[in-house]
């Protein structure tokens, strides 16, 4: 039987990334296709992107996916 | 195939006002009235609307046959009716979850409506006459029938005080409330997903 495990939260420091390249929200859905309501769910951390949205933006911003999404106090530099 | 079926959606689209207009005109006044008393004009609009009006409802049954059998024809019509919006990953997922939650609840309310045909119950106020002790009756009554027409008629002895057979929708008013019912819980759930996210 599978062993229930608690929810994990998982933080992202997209809207940092995106402050630090100076583009707007709606840049960043096109870029990485997805609207512009995704990107702020994201940002809010209300939504979990799918691995393969996780990739994208991690190639987008040209950097690590852990240095991007993390755990609580687990944020690599 | 899609171009058919767009075509079929314009007809159906364009020539609906024409089809109102043609009953809302059969209702003013009869066929006969309109070729006996009316000029060239009239007489040739009547009978073009007739035409046309007998025309789209056999394209609508057409059409329908289509939604039930074709599922890129059900997936591009009825897409707009749900309002469904994928455009990305989130939005599927939200249209998954309210597409659990109107599921779920359609279910509950098909059931709900199964009891209810398949259960009846009867209250019966016995005549003095009568060899009952007591003169309110509660009669339950439990029958499947497949065919509409074939339900047994259960005469009371006494006079009817509640009878839930009488409160009961008929299946065209089931299937409406199934369909708005099903709509509003999409919509809804949908509208409260995109908010919290």
């Amino acid at each position: 039987m599978p062993r229930i495990m608690s929810k994990l939260t998982i933080y992202n420091s997209i809207q940092e990334l995106r402050h630090a390249k100076s583009i707007t929200q709606q840049d960043l859905a096109d870029a990485v296709g997805v609207t512009r309501a995704t990107i702020v769910a994201l940002e809010k951390g209300n939504y979990n992107p799918s691995l393969e949205l996780v990739f994208r933006i991690a190639k987008f911003f040209k950097t690590d996916i852990e240095k991007i999404f993390y755990e609580k106090g687990a944020r690599r530099e | 195939m899609n171009k058919l079926i767009r075509f079929i959606q314009l007809y159906l689209l364009i020539g609906l006002p024409f089809v109102i207009a043609c009953m809302i005109w059969s209702n003013a006044r009869t066929e006969n009235e309109v070729l006996q008393s009316a000029g060239f004009f009239a007489k040739a609009s009547w009978e073009i609307l007739s035409w046309n009006l007998m025309l789209w409802f056999a394209v609508l049954i057409i059409f329908l046959v289509i939604l039930v059998v074709v599922p890129s024809a059900r997936e591009n019509t009825l897409r707009y009716l749900a309002n469904l919006k994928e455009r990305d990953e989130r939005e599927e997922y939200i249209t998954g979850k309210a597409a659990r939650a109107a599921y779920i609840s359609t279910l509950s309310l098909i059931i709900f409506f199964l009891f209810f045909s398949v259960f009846s119950l009867s209250v019966f106020f016995m005549p003095k006459d009568q060899l009952h002790k007591k003169r309110i009756t509660v009669a339950i009554h439990v029958g499947i029938n497949l065919l509409e027409g074939t339900k047994p008629e259960i005469i009371p002895q006494g006079e009817v005080l509640f009878a839930t057979k009488n409160i009961m929708p008929s299946s065209s008013s089931i299937l409406i409330i199934l369909l708005a019912w099903q709509l509003l819980i999409f919509n809804y759930t949908a509208r409260k997903e995109q908010k919290m996210s």
